[in-house]
């Protein structure tokens, strides 16, 4: 009986030490899946991060899970002999500068490092952290763009981390080199697409640069050919407006010397040929001819003014003087399509270079007359006020998007179709306001319109 | 390089004990770590003095163990020997010992002193266990003092200190002084993978009991009954002849005092005396609120139980290699089965033909449970194994 009750419980004792072995089996396994995913997940989670902050943060959320932690650190290599903070999961003392102090050097050049108590250890680095109340940490390094980064993590508990801790981490610290490496290259591979565009739209400028020159040399040269013969056409005209009054003034003094056959002779003549009909067209005629010489003069004079004008020099003048001359070039685009109003004031006279001024209102200005789909208005205001002066130009188009707003100014950043538009237009406008000390600014409404406002100091002395 | 060897005498002589140790280590042996066990009828001076002598600067722990230690080893199986000397040798692993000695200080200050000039030694690195060896009495506080200054979660793994009679006689050293102390404490980081387990060869009896009363290690009352009669009625008169007072260590062996703490996986107390008053004491703390189970075992299950608990810790390696294994054995347990106990060295000797198992018998023993909190318990049996 005694035998048999003996034997029972060794069986029972055989069969829970079976359990239990197990059930240690089974936990070991769960362990080993449940780390094998939150790996995976923070892998997962750092190829799709977007910036290098997410994806740091991402690897704290994944080391949160191995090994629960209260603060994490990121740090990379600075100047030599320290290590700077980039990025932390309390997000605090970024930038910090912490020198690298035996513990570190350790960690940095061999394997990661559990500590159990910093009271014993005192490291300087704690309170560059600027953080209190730690006692336990876990270190460890990764390689990431050819340099060591350093990994820590603070516990407020006394011995957190364990050697299977440190073993765990060296782990997940390899894996988040993979993981770096993997995005590093999606990185580059997005920075090299995005540096494929920006050559392709360099090298568009360039070449619409380029034609802008010629066609600027073109303009000059043909403006300098056209204004010589409109030059003599313009006198001739004169001339022969003069030679038929008087041919005319003849025609009338011959009717009081001539016998009464030659006259009626003359006077059949002339209203066969309708001369009393010339007399007055001719009038007509001569005028208009004078005004088309008269415009095409304005219009070489205007090109002239615009193309020839390679002075970047600075000069005291009127900085609106290139609007009037900016919207002849653009006469022919706007006269279809929308009605400038313009307001202007009396300004005083500041240190500008006119040409660059009037590539800003030729740019400002072409915005404003494609922003208008149909029949618009474009007002033009330059006006002073408190010794600065504004100029307004405002097209009542399409408005820019809000969260365009702050990207207009980007280089290369354009809404227009391709071949439309460098995207250069408006960097260009602000960087040359900004080389006369002013500032460009823009606000606009959706389908109500868009103001630019150029606000320049009156220079009484060029920039230094 | 890690190499776990044990070597042992039976002699009571002290000198020719040293004799036969130095006879079995080879002349090249660089231990970076040494276990000494001993039986309180040897000179522990002599042994210390050859100790320093012989290996010089090493760090070792000499503790008397209760009428000998297990040494087992490819050549030889010692179920108790005088001596038994552990050597770990260890190029790439780290170990450091520490002593604590105040007796006029609380144990749980001198742990805490204790632990932190342990991980001064360390760097502040957590060590993979630690291994103490306590004086009876209070190991709870010592336990508590070390988790204080190291955290709860380095794995604690020892046996306290014994004679050979209940009697006081029982001694620890460590390398820093020829003078005994109350405490040492080994951190250990060796080079290979390590793994332990803790368990008692007892089976809860199915009669449950509730601590109604207690204070430190005495137990007042269970289930509001004066704790010695209640005791002696759930464990059907095992302790009648001293309900009015008197040592019932003998009389308690098969019949411990068992808290839950894991699944499946109980801490035992052994109750030791019935006071006068008819409270009883016991060799470990009692909480009052603490459901007890009376567990029951035989002489069959504590002599089947040492190779299943060095299995236990084996199959907590990744691999099952073991370079080597160290023992903590209840000395109330080996005492109850003495007359057959070569059959536990027998079955080691089965299971772990090549692999050097060194044990020792305590007062005292402290483990750590699959949930991985280290305790202190009686009639406990605790195994650390190193892999490969």
């Amino acid at each position: 009986m005694a035998n048999n009750h003996q034997q029972l419980i060794e069986h029972n004792e055989r069969l829970i030490e079976k359990v239990a072995r197990l059930e240690r089996e089974v936990d070991s396994l769960r362990t080993q899946q449940s780390e094998s995913q939150v790996l995976l997940e923070g892998m997962s989670a750092s190829l799709q991060a977007s910036t290098i902050e997410e994806i740091y943060q991402s690897i704290f959320a994944t080391l949160n899970i191995q090994a629960s932690f209260d603060a994490a650190f990121l740090l990379t290599p600075d100047i030599p002999g320290t290590l700077k903070v980039a990025a932390t999961s309390t997000h605090q003392s970024i930038d910090q500068r912490l020198s690298v102090d035996p513990l570190l050097k350790s960690v940095l050049t061999g394997s990661a490092k559990a500590i159990v108590d910093f009271q014993l250890l005192q490291p300087p680095w704690l309170s560059t952290l600027g953080v209190k109340g730690y006692h336990s940490a876990l270190l460890a390094s990764f390689s990431y763009k050819s340099s060591v980064c350093l990994l820590i993590i603070l516990s407020e508990r006394k011995g957190a981390y364990l050697r299977q801790d440190v073993r765990s981490i060296s782990r997940i610290t390899g894996l988040v080199e993979q993981t770096l490496a993997q995005v590093e290259n999606r990185f580059i591979e997005l920075e090299a697409q995005q540096l494929r565009i920006e050559s392709e739209r360099v090298q568009n400028n360039l070449v619409q640069q380029d034609k802008m020159a010629s066609l600027g040399q073109l303009a000059a040269g043909i403006a300098h050919e056209i204004n010589n013969p409109i030059s003599f056409i313009g006198s001739n005209l004169q001339l022969m407006q003069q030679q038929v009054a008087d041919m005319f003034k003849v025609q009338e003094s011959l009717k009081e010397y001539l016998d009464p056959k030659a006259l009626s002779v003359l006077n059949n003549l002339t209203e066969q040929y309708q001369c009393d009909f010339l007399k007055s067209e001719f009038s007509e005629l001569f005028a208009d001819c004078n005004l088309g010489v008269e415009r095409v003069s304005h219009i070489v004079k205007s090109l002239k003014a615009y193309c020839q004008n390679n002075d970047s020099n600075w000069h005291l003048s009127d900085v609106c003087e290139g609007i009037s001359l900016t919207l002849k070039i653009l006469e022919n685009q706007v006269k279809n399509t929308c009605h400038i109003v313009e307001e202007h004031t009396q300004i005083p006279q500041s240190y500008c270079i006119n040409n660059e001024l009037n590539q800003v209102y030729l740019n400002l200005l072409v915005n404003a007359v494609q922003s208008i789909t149909d029949h618009g208005e474009i007002f033009i205001r330059s006006y002073c006020q408190e010794q600065k002066i504004i100029i307004e130009i405002q097209d009542n188009g399409i408005g820019i998007e809000q969260n365009q707003l702050d990207r207009i100014f980007d280089p290369f950043y354009t809404t227009k179709d391709i071949g439309k538009g460098t995207g250069l237009g408006l960097s260009i406008s602000q960087a040359i306001v900004k080389k006369h000390l002013g500032e460009i600014t823009v606000s606009s409404t959706v389908n109500q319109g868009t103001l630019f406002k150029i606000i320049l100091p009156v220079l009484t002395s060029p920039p230094p | 390089m890690f190499k776990f060897n044990c070597y042992s005498s039976n002699t009571p002589d002290t000198h020719q004990a040293l004799n036969d140790i130095h006879a079995q280590s080879h002349p090249s042996l660089k231990p970076a770590f040494i276990l000494v066990y001993f039986d309180v009828q040897l000179n522990a001076h002599t042994i210390w003095h050859w100790l320093t002598a012989h290996f010089a600067g090493v760090p070792f722990i000499l503790s008397s163990s209760c009428q000998g230690s297990l040494c087992h080893n490819q050549y030889n199986d010692n179920a108790f020997a005088t001596l038994t000397i552990t050597t770990i040798e260890d190029d790439s692993g780290h170990y450091h010992i520490c002593a604590g000695n105040a007796p006029d200080k609380p144990i749980y200050e001198t742990a805490q002193n204790t632990a932190r000039h342990l991980l001064n030694n360390t760097g502040s690195e957590p060590p993979e266990l630690l291994w103490v060896t306590l004086t009876p009495g209070d190991e709870e506080a010592a336990i508590n003092g070390v988790q204080n200054i190291i955290g709860t979660r380095v794995p604690i793994v020892g046996g306290s200190a014994s004679d050979n009679d209940v009697t006081g006689q029982w001694q620890i050293f460590t390398h820093a002084s020829s003078e005994p102390c109350q405490m040492a404490i080994a951190s250990l980081m060796p080079s290979v993978p390590i793994s332990f387990s803790f368990s008692s060869g007892y089976a809860p009896s199915g009669r449950t009991t509730e601590v109604t009363e207690s204070s430190g290690r005495q137990v007042t009352s269970l289930d509001g009954i004066k704790a010695a009669r209640q005791y002696n009625h759930l464990t059907n008169g095992a302790i009648t002849e001293q309900l009015h007072g008197g040592n019932i260590l003998g009389l308690t062996s098969f019949h411990p005092i068992g808290r839950e703490v894991n699944k499946d996986e109980y801490l035992l107390s052994h109750p030791e005396r019935v006071n006068d008053d008819g409270t009883m004491s016991l060799f470990s703390q009692l909480e009052q609120g603490d459901h007890l189970h009376i567990m029951q075992g035989s002489t069959s299950s504590l002599l089947q139980r040492a190779h299943k608990v060095i299995q236990s810790a084996q199959n907590g390696l990744a691999k099952p290699d073991l370079s080597g294994c160290l023992l903590i054995y209840c000395a109330g347990c080996m005492l109850s089965v003495k007359p057959q106990f070569e059959q536990v060295t027998d079955n080691i000797k089965k299971r772990f033909a090549t692999t050097p198992v060194t044990g020792a018998y305590t007062f005292g023993e402290q483990g750590c449970f699959l949930d991985g909190q280290s305790r202190h318990g009686n009639l406990m049996i605790s195994a650390v194994v190193f892999g490969v």
